[in-house]
């Protein structure tokens, strides 16, 4: 096991110590196997050559520790290739405290690592069978992210409050993560010597949904601090990173068919990384469009529409020409069309297509991998069984 | 001709699913809940009555015929929303499954026998030892 694991290995021990003293114990998971291949990319691997890189295995358990305290945590492997780092992580483990259930209000509060409950599909993002796709749309969830963006260490609140009119459900939550050397390689650079850390994360979201209504409308904020610290030999100096994003989301829930959509907004600034006093200050803009169409319980189509700009004044990339770099880094839009098959209650068949028109969400980030990312246009395709009980 | 036997076709499938009424062991003291309040409590959000007692949910497989008419006479849910909303609260640490099971005749047993129970029951399969609650449809 490796990564961002301060205490995964506690796990066991906190469960094993609490089953004596109180009942019930959940335990649930899920098997997933993929085949991928994104060819002239890096997306799956350097070669973009097909790949068995699509494993997720998942292991949960939740435990009543007294009438309004319940302790909760998973445990994942995961293997997506050059998306993020393989390896087995502690998913989440948190301390979740009932602090009002009244029947119009119930309000929970999280300490501990819990999930990002702030984005429409972001708390079970790496729960294959809970997300409408293999891929989700990267302008949102951004896989070079996943680790940063699925949880963090710290305290978090989630509430639902009935009014006259219909439900708020309202979450905020404040912590950081820590950010690995695989992670960190990942998302800047792979060249870097020094070590990253997440100062903080503060997010908060309310979602609203009138009664009678299939449509639900949401917020959601972010502001989020990174540093780099150099090495003794380094390419890179000290920096900081600052991350704010600002996320509008639209679901509509049919019978036969539904609609999901998250439009943001995202200010990063940088400080210093590049080389020692550089600055740089971008606003991105992007946002999907997904569509789901079940034609019998059994099978559903899947399409959706992906765009995103790193730079909302510069939204072709031709400013990036400057630094040598493709002007198609500075964008990446993307259609994708899949299907899903049920093949039992607990076992489902997956697949999709990706057409894709440049690659601003190609990792690593912050330094763009020139050599393997050539092409402006390049496809993506994965097929994945999954299991879950 | 073949329009009219396809339509009376689907009436007499449309009736043979019977309606559902809200039931609750003998141990609640609820009588009305509203849908909201009902949705708070199939959402497994809402985990207590009001005297405290631990609410215990109980429920048909989500493609059952008496799931699938509850889920929209009384939830005005759809049931693929609500297994979307158990699996993403129990896979991300915050919620639980209801105890599902797979015919009627055991959803009444448990009704019967497990006290702060709720679920739900086809209405000429209802029991004098159960407590029907009406939903207010605001």
């Amino acid at each position: 096991m490796k990564n961002n694991n301060r205490f995964y290995w506690l796990m066991p021990l906190c469960f094993a110590g609490a089953v004596a003293q109180a009942e019930p114990l959940e335990i649930h998971g899920f098997v997933a196997q993929g085949i991928a291949q994104a060819a002239k990319s890096n997306a799956i691997n350097n070669e973009g050559d097909v790949s068995l890189a699509l494993t997720e295995l998942g292991l949960n358990a939740k435990l009543d520790l007294y009438p309004r305290l319940k302790l909760s945590g998973q445990v994942v492997y995961l293997n997506g290739g050059n998306r993020y780092p393989e390896g087995a992580r502690l998913d989440y483990l948190f301390l979740d405290f009932s602090a009002i259930d009244n029947f119009d209000h119930q309000l929970n509060v999280f300490l501990g690592r819990y999930k990002n409950q702030h984005w429409l599909f972001s708390s079970t993002r790496d729960v294959p069978f809970t997300r409408p796709s293999i891929i989700l749309p990267q302008s949102v969830y951004y896989d070079a992210f996943r680790d940063i963006a699925v949880a963090s260490d710290g305290l978090a609140l989630k509430g639902y409050k009935q009014l006259g009119q219909g439900e708020l459900e309202y979450n905020w939550s404040i912590g950081s993560t820590k950010i690995t050397t695989d992670q960190a390689r990942t998302l800047l650079s792979p060249d870097i010597q020094g070590s990253s850390e997440q100062k903080y994360v503060h997010q908060a979201s309310m979602f609203w949904q009138g009664i009678g209504s299939q449509a639900s409308y949401g917020i959601s904020l972010l502001d989020s601090q990174f540093s780099y610290k150099q090495a003794n030999f380094d390419f890179f100096a000290d920096g900081d990173v600052t991350v704010q994003r600002v996320i509008l989301n639209w679901r509509y829930q049919a019978e036969k068919w539904d609609l999901s959509s998250e439009l943001f907004q995202e200010r990063m600034s940088i400080d210093g990384f590049y080389a020692p006093g550089f600055e740089r200050a971008q606003i991105g803009i992007g946002g999907y469009l997904l569509g789901r169409y079940r034609f019998d319980p059994k099978l559903t189509a899947l399409v959706s529409v992906d765009m995103l700009a790193l730079n909302k004044d510069d939204k072709r990339g031709s400013q990036l020409g400057q630094l040598g770099i493709p002007s198609y880094f500075g964008y990446q839009h993307s259609l994708m069309l899949g299907a899903s098959y049920e093949l039992g209650s607990r076992f489902r068949l997956q697949a999709e297509h990706h057409w894709v028109d440049g690659t601003g969400r190609l990792s690593p980030s912050l330094v763009p991998d020139l050599e393997r990312n050539q092409d402006r246009y390049w496809q993506v395709w994965a097929l994945q069984l999954m299991y879950w009980f | 001709m073949t329009f009219l036997r396809s339509l009376c076709c689907l009436l007499l499938l449309a009736c043979s699913v019977q309606a559902v009424e809200v039931v609750v062991h003998s141990s609640v003291s609820e009588t009305t809940l509203s849908t909201a309040q009902l949705r708070a409590i199939f959402t497994m959000r809402q985990t207590r009555w009001t005297d405290g007692q631990a609410i215990q949910v109980f429920v048909l497989q989500s493609d059952h015929p008496h799931h699938q008419r509850f889920s929209r006479d009384k939830l005005k849910m759809f049931p693929y929303q609500l297994d979307a909303i158990w699996s993403r609260q129990r896979y991300s640490g915050i919620g639980s499954f209801p105890m599902q099971v797979d015919t009627a005749a055991e959803l009444l047993i448990l009704l019967e026998t497990t006290p702060g129970a709720i679920g739900y029951l086809p209405t000429d399969t209802l029991s004098s030892n159960l407590r029907v609650v009406t939903i207010n449809e605001k």
